[in-house]
């Protein structure tokens, strides 16, 4: 058990890239789900690792854990599976005394239903044979009432074997202060790049709405993904047209200005079939929840337009509810009833949706709504 | 700060069962393909997450558009853009671009007025991605990506009670902004005037592609020039490392609506009144046009000013009591409107001032000045003239801060900008003409200009004067040692 170490270790990742974990985790950071939320969980654990936490790993890591890295145990000190927080210790413990200077960076975090999975890079240098290697890798977390009780590390193990056999061919410097020539990154096998004109005018969007269009909901920006094509089109030109976005509709209004500056009709057009496009989280599960008592009556009558999970319906050009933030939902179910969204006669479907909103007898039915049909 | 959420998800799923389908759908559709085998492209594409655009790809053009946030498009085109994902990305492409002969330039939110950052060939390095926010709150500590916006910025760190001295508009990136000075918002209190005060570090992706720390401890120098150098770094910023601040529990506001003939009433009171204001009131004039009135109309019909204040307060109370000298002045009687006891949070600002910063058809220009009233008289005698359907002059009152060594070096005690906005093309020469005749006049009563908000374009001959000699000079001397063979441009106009 070697913790003051794992603490100074994973304390360098800290000062080195602790922008890049967060960064990361936009979403998981932003939003204010459970505790027990699995890509929170996640989350904490990366930030325990940040801050050499040793309590808070205990915490988040059941008793019957099973951390696995797939390479050759023979060879890599650290390889293979271990179990429970004491595994974990000496999985900890094992890499402290082989390797140094590491550096993980995390791009993502991918969650279905209870597991996670994190694509990022590692970089360490092996003690013995001064070789610095960075290998692309994928965490997979599986958690269980707020606790981690699976982690798989599937990494490229050869880089990683050929560095602790002094091979320099893997050898990437160190980075940060290293020189130029040995910072050279590995190439990324790309042979597909999305250089469209939908990316490009994405471009304007990001700073709210996040690199992968999940939203940010602190900046009130929702989630874009899982929405249809033509669905994003209407709603793109209510803003470009004076149907949607009032000055005060505080939170709407910036999106007037975004949406008038995209190029043309083919501009909306591309960057709406970017959007939709785009990988998109898990739906909220709508069809597992229990409908709450309050809203028993009312559910029936969104499900004709929404559908039955929230699903949405293309050919009715209705949104999908549960790819949506519950904040959205409610926010914008006000906005419905308060004439901020749905006050043009030629947007007909908002008309029809505030028409049903101003029915909703008050704020309780509204958050109960937004808590059943929307994303955590 | 790296967050390739796109390709390295895309990626992760190609290493997946459901791989097939999604690289078969994307190789399918238009704006998909393999960069050029054997061409620049292609040689940086493979080794980069993020994306390389050339002038032979279909798209060039709207990436090009795009890379520019207002709607006028500055009429320049880099030889490559290259939107980065990680921090990796950067390092790569000036790696390349060293190698290969092509002089860089970074953008971000691209919301430099002058376009500062689009130049004829070369390689423009868009940042924007790189994005995310951690905070340390007991530390009062954030590090921030470059791509985050000034709202978003200010929004997270509310969560945590905290604060940080961003722009006034909220969807300025905070990297242009920080880089060039940062005129935001409460500085007078919080960052001795300019908000790159409150930047303890850098992570800077130097001319050979290192990524070194820059702090007052490590690269003193290089910390020195990218506090206030702008466009004219040579090194791509990738993180920032910010002090910040306890987060003020109300931002207690009043905004009084005046006749344009009490110009020199309220002038006298931001001359004369807010200076005796606690530092942490900010008080912001603005003269502009009500919006049903015709274009030709006598001035004092189509023109009114705005004094909008500020408190950032910790109750209601304190506001109260900050705003009251203001308010017990015999000018505050002749308002012609009035919003007082304004309960203000970063959101309603941000909110409220969205319409302020039109995503239009827009330019400006800037001074710093110690001689506001001689400024804003020179200031009446041409607003009747502007061509611009929309012109907006502002007066910021920015504290006596004595600013700290660093390459931003010029301040007054008032900041003077102004915005002009127009409609159509015809509109565009002959304000950016009336723009460039005003500011020329107004050296006169000027300490040089801001950076950030200068016309570039319209007077590159007047870009040294947003430094003061000595820090242009040491500038220059520091780029020669940390750019020798000129990777990165300098500034418009200059290299």
């Amino acid at each position: 058990m070697k913790m003051p170490s794992l603490k100074a270790g994973f304390l360098t990742i800290l000062l080195l890239f602790s922008g890049i974990a967060a960064a990361a985790v936009g979403q998981a950071l932003t939003a204010p789900g459970k505790t027990d939320d699995p890509a929170r969980v996640v989350h904490q654990l990366y930030e325990a690792f940040g801050s050499g936490d040793m309590a808070a790993l205990e915490r988040l890591i059941a008793p019957d854990a099973t951390w696995t890295y797939h390479g050759p145990a023979s060879k890599l000190p650290f390889g293979g599976t271990r179990y429970g927080p004491a595994g974990v210790a000496d999985f900890f413990a094992k890499v402290d005394e082989t390797l140094e200077h590491p550096v993980a960076t995390q791009f993502d975090y991918i969650v279905t239903g209870d597991r996670v999975a994190v694509p990022g890079t590692e970089e360490s240098t092996v003690r013995a044979t001064g070789i610095r290697y960075k290998a692309d890798c994928v965490h997979v977390f599986k958690i269980r009432n707020g606790k981690i009780v699976s982690f798989e590390e599937f990494i490229d193990s050869g880089k990683v074997l050929l560095a602790f056999q002094g091979d320099k061919s893997v050898d990437v410097g160190r980075t940060g202060q290293a020189s130029p020539q040995t910072l050279a990154a590995p190439p990324v096998p790309q042979p597909i790049v999305d250089r469209s004109a939908g990316k490009a005018i994405f471009t304007t969007c990001l700073g709210c709405h996040g690199n992968n269009g999940w939203g940010l909901n602190y900046v009130y920006a929702p989630n874009l993904t899982g929405q249809e094509r033509d669905y994003l089109i209407r709603q793109l030109n209510n803003f470009r047209d004076g149907k949607r976005g009032k000055v005060d509709d505080s939170h709407g209004f910036p999106m007037v200005g975004r949406a008038t500056a995209i190029p043309g009709a083919d501009g909306v057009k591309a960057v709406a079939a970017y959007i939709a496009g785009l990988p998109k989280p898990a739906a909220a599960p709508v069809a597992s929840r229990p409908v709450p008592p309050t809203i028993s009556g009312i559910v029936p009558i969104c499900a004709t337009c929404h559908g039955t999970a929230g699903e949405g319906k293309t050919d009715m050009q209705v949104p999908a509810l549960n790819r949506l933030d519950r904040h959205y939902i409610a926010q914008q179910l006000v906005n419905f009833r308060t004439g901020k969204r749905g006050y043009h006669a030629e947007d007909g479907p908002g008309a029809l949706m505030a028409a049903s909103a101003k029915d909703l007898p008050g704020p309780d039915v509204i958050n109960a709504l937004a808590n059943y049909y929307g994303r955590d | 700060m790296s967050k390739p959420t796109l390709w390295s998800r895309r990626r992760f799923l190609k290493a997946s069962t459901v791989s097939v389908p999604v690289a078969v759908t994307l190789a399918g559709t238009a704006g998909f393909s393999a960069p050029l085998a054997g061409s620049a492209a292609a040689d940086l594409q493979q080794r980069i997450a993020g994306t390389v655009v050339v002038k032979d790809d279909d798209h060039y053009e709207t990436w090009r558009q795009a890379m520019i946030w207002q709607r006028a498009k500055a009429d320049r085109r880099p030889g490559m853009i290259v939107q980065v994902e990680r921090i990796e990305d950067a390092q790569e492409a000036v790696r390349f671009a060293a190698a290969t002969g092509m002089q860089v330039t970074t953008r971000c939110g691209g919301h430099s007025m002058a376009a500062c950052f689009l130049r004829n060939g070369g390689m423009l390095i868009d940042v924007s991605r790189l994005d995310g926010i951690v905070v340390d709150k007991a530390a009062k500590q954030a590090v921030v990506g470059p791509g985050v916006f000034c709202r978003g910025l200010a929004e997270r760190l509310a969560r945590d009670d905290l604060a940080f001295p961003g722009a006034h508009c909220g969807t300025v990136p905070i990297s242009g902004f920080l880089l060039g000075g940062g005129v935001g918002l409460n500085t007078n209190a919080w960052s001795r005037g300019m908000s790159v005060f409150a930047v303890e570090a850098l992570d800077i992706v130097t001319a050979d592609g290192r990524l070194v720390r820059a702090s007052e401890r490590e690269n003193a120098d290089l910390f020195w020039a990218a506090r206030g150098g702008g466009p004219g770094l040579f090194g791509v910023v990738v993180r920032f490392h910010l002090q910040c601040f306890d987060a003020p529990k109300v931002i207690w506001g009043a905004t009084y609506t005046f006749a344009f003939p009490e110009l020199d009433e309220v002038m006298r009171v931001m001359d004369k009144v807010v200076p005796q204001l606690d530092k942490d009131v900010e008080v912001l004039l603005s003269i502009a046009a009500l919006p049903n009135v015709a274009e030709d109309a006598p001035i004092e019909q189509r023109q009114r000013i705005y004094l909008d204040a500020n408190a950032f307060a910790v109750s209601e109370a304190e506001g109260r009591r900050k705003l009251a000298l203001l308010q017990r002045d015999p000018l505050i009687g002749r308002a012609l409107d009035r919003v007082e006891n304004r309960a203000g949070s970063f959101d309603r600002y941000y909110s409220e001032n969205e319409a302020a910063f039109p995503q239009g058809y827009w330019m400006g220009d800037s001074i710093w000045t110690d001689r506001p009233m001689e400024a804003i008289a020179i200031l009446k005698r041409h607003i009747p003239d502007c061509p611009a359907p929309r012109g907006t002059p502002l007066l910021l009152y920015m504290g006596t801060n004595t600013l700290p060594d660093a390459a931003c070096s010029r301040i007054g005690r008032f900041y003077l900008a102004y915005y002009l906005e127009w409609d159509e093309p015809n509109q565009e020469r002959p304000s950016r003409t009336y723009c460039r005749t005003l500011f020329k006049e107004l050296k006169a009563v000027a300490k040089g200009s801001y950076i950030n908000e200068m016309d570039q374009e319209g007077r590159p001959e007047d870009i040294h004067d947003c430094y003061s000699p000595e820090a242009w000079a040491r500038l220059a001397k520091l780029r020669k040692k940390w750019d020798p063979a000129g990777v990165f441009h300098g500034f418009y106009g200059q290299s």
